[in-house]
């Protein structure tokens, strides 16, 4: 306990830590800020323009679709000179200008809607925090690896499991802190956000799955900051995280994918990490396999298959347990000199 | 009361991927008793950091036998290591903290009140520069906020690997001082350094390790004798004749530069009666005593690093 509480003092006196914490925050003010920028609420003048425009819209649908009609019921005669056949082909289906009406919306200024924008939005902060969790929780075992401070740590604590449990403890405490107190001010901006420039009505439902969103995000970013430790633990130095980090996006992301993508592998997203992150972070995803396309002389029949948030949790866990296993057992073993 | 430390036939093989083992501690033993400083000797990579750091369970050791403070390490390390203070070799620490912020964050996990921070920071004299960051301190202010982190603890058992590198000549002083006050407080330091006229200073007794082996051991005076060879420098005016003299006598003479150095002598009485009754006279007389640096090049005459 005390062991948690010096690390949790140590883990905010880091520069790393303050500077990160900063970083995400001026990311996060750089969002709201293009939204505010971008979007209005729509004023009485708009809502009448944007009225008249989809009226006008709609009297132009209407008559394109006699022209159609018109076009389709007469015969092609040889030479003609009919506007109409050649804007409306034969065997046109006339309903498809008519079965997508618009709306006076369609017209309206862009405005935020909470409701709608509110799930990507924190995903968005979920992707920020892990980084975030990455980072932070790679450097803080890393510099203190590198500069000697583990070796002080266990000249006062012998026991390395309690240590590397404790010091991984306290920055999941700090992460999920960091997780929560951001996702409060994150939901309260875009709350004023949607007030002033669009509409912040939320359903209780709506309420709800943001609330399981954002439990998502913060999920993710508790993992991302364990994987971060474990394997910066495991390397002795924060280099050791960052450098798995880009070679696991240039080899499993970037190359993996094109080598895939060159075998024509059947629903190469199976084998990408990011494809569970996003899965995750939906409840699930959808992907769309069309390596059955290329394959014979019919048309394509391309699937759609899907990553459920189960499988995605699967992976988590399996990742998770795999690297830290290893990584505490080496901590437990070898020598420090 | 037993001893502070019993070592028995310590082992220990550094395994690298790349260079393959080496062996740093070959079957090393070594005993330090209670309320004294010893000095721990020895030439460059004979194995002095790697007990230090296998006594204090940053190493696995190989095989061997290790009781501190009356307790077997590293099985009982947990229990004894609220009790030891150490400084391993050439200490570091996180750059960005200030000395201060360093101290209490280790109180804080040893339970600790942070009112013993202050004390320390006096104690090594950094209280001046507490507040800087750690970055920005000279080596021996590093040096001192080491030691200052091991006397956190008010150790019973003080253990410091080559404290005096990077110190100025007063802080040389001071850490002897600071070594006395500790024995004297009922402590017992265990102390690895190159510097011997220190060592021949402060310690009670030595320990000397060789190629990973202890080589000889026990209070400083009988280590010095053990070395002693009864050699006496003597000046007279006629070194030839008293040469002659002596060698008659039974004396083994070997001349040097402006005197004799005469070996196997028990009694000096017996030069000045010799030489007397020849009439000559002895202008002077001096036991060659050997000081720990003789003694010490002496038992580990081979090259210190050796393949
Ligand atoms: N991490 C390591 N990996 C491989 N070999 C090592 C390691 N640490 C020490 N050694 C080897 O073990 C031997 C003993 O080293 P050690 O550091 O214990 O010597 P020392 O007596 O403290 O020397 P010095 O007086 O220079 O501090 C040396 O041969 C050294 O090269
Ligand atoms: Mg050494």
């Amino acid at each position: 306990m005390k062991l948690i509480r010096a690390e949790l003092v140590r883990l905010f006196a880091r520069r790393f830590t303050r500077i990160a914490l900063v970083g995400v925050l001026l990311l996060l003010a750089g969002i709201a800020t293009v939204i505010w920028i971008t979007n209005h609420k729509p004023t009485p003048a708009d809502r009448l323009s944007a009225h008249i425009a989809a009226e006008q819209a709609l009297t132009e649908r209407n008559a394109a679709y006699q022209q159609c009609v018109d076009a389709q019921s007469r015969t092609p005669s040889p030479g003609a000179t009919d506007s109409g056949a050649k804007q409306f082909p034969p065997g046109f289906d006339c309903h498809q200008i008519t079965d997508y009406p618009s709306t006076d919306a369609d017209f309206l200024p862009a405005s935020f809607r909470l409701a709608a924008a509110g799930p990507d939005l924190f995903r968005a902060l979920g992707a920020l925090l892990a980084l975030f969790g990455f980072a932070v929780g790679a450097s803080f075992i890393g510099a203190e690896w590198s500069s000697g401070g583990i070796l002080t740590l266990l000249l006062w604590r012998p026991n390395r499991t309690p240590v590397w449990l404790g010091k991984l403890g306290s920055l999941l405490l700090g992460v999920l802190g960091v997780g929560v107190v951001y996702s409060v001010l994150w939901y309260a901006t875009l709350w004023v956000l949607a007030d002033n420039r669009g509409s912040s009505a939320l359903t209780a439902g709506a309420l709800r799955s943001l609330a399981l969103v954002d439990v998502r995000a913060i999920t993710l970013t508790l993992v991302a900051a364990t994987v971060g430790y474990a394997v910066s633990a495991l390397g002795r130095n924060t280099a050791t995280a960052l450098g798995a980090a880009v070679a696991w996006v240039v080899i499993f992301e970037v190359g993996t994918r094109i080598i895939l993508g060159l075998m024509n592998a059947a629903r190469p997203e199976r084998w990408l990490l990011s494809s569970y992150v996003q899965a995750w972070l939906t409840n699930g995803a959808r992907f769309f396999d069309e390596s059955k396309c290329h394959n014979g002389p019919d048309p394509c029949v391309g699937v759609w298959w899907r990553i459920s948030a189960q499988q995605s949790a699967l992976v988590g866990v399996t990742l998770l347990v795999v690297v830290t296993a290893v990584s505490l057992y080496s901590f437990r073993r070898r020598d420090v000199t | 009361m037993g001893s502070v430390i019993e070592i028995e036939g310590l082992r220990k093989t550094y395994r690298t991927l790349l260079h393959g083992p080496r062996q740093a501690l070959d079957g090393f033993d070594m005993v330090v008793e209670p309320g004294q400083v010893h000095g721990f000797l020895g030439p460059n990579g004979s194995g002095k950091t790697t007990t230090l750091r296998t006594l204090l369970g940053l190493v696995r050791p190989g095989g061997g036998r290790m009781r501190v403070l009356g307790q077997p390490v590293p099985h009982a390390l947990a229990a004894v290591t609220p009790r030891i203070g150490a400084v391993v070799e050439s200490p570091q620490f996180f750059g960005n903290f200030s000395g201060r912020r360093t101290l209490r964050l280790l109180a804080t996990t040893g339970g600790i009140p942070h009112r013993r921070v202050e004390e320390v920071l006096d104690i090594v004299g950094l209280h001046g520069r507490a507040n800087d960051r750690v970055k920005a301190y000279s080596l021996g202010m590093r040096q001192r906020l080491a030691v200052a982190s091991a006397l956190l603890k008010s150790p019973e058992l003080l253990i410091l690997d080559e404290p005096a590198n990077g110190l100025d000549p007063a802080g040389i002083r001071e850490m002897r001082d600071l070594m006395r006050d500790v024995v004297a407080a009922g402590a017992t330091v265990l102390l690895s350094s190159h510097i011997l006229g220190e060592v021949q200073q402060i310690c009670d007794s030595v320990t000397i390790i060789a190629h990973g082996r202890r080589v000889t051991a026990g209070p400083v005076a009988d280590v010095l004798a053990s070395q002693d060879k009864g050699e006496f420098r003597v000046k007279v005016d006629d070194p030839a004749r008293a040469a002659a003299v002596l060698a008659e006598a039974g004396a083994v003479v070997r001349p040097a530069e402006d005197h004799l150095v005469v070996t196997g002598v028990t009694d000096p009485a017996w030069v000045t009666r010799t030489l007397a009754g020849q009439d000559l006279w002895v202008a002077e007389l001096t036991p060659i005593t050997p000081d720990l640096e003789s003694v010490f090049l002496q038992l580990t005459d081979e090259p210190a690093v050796s393949a």
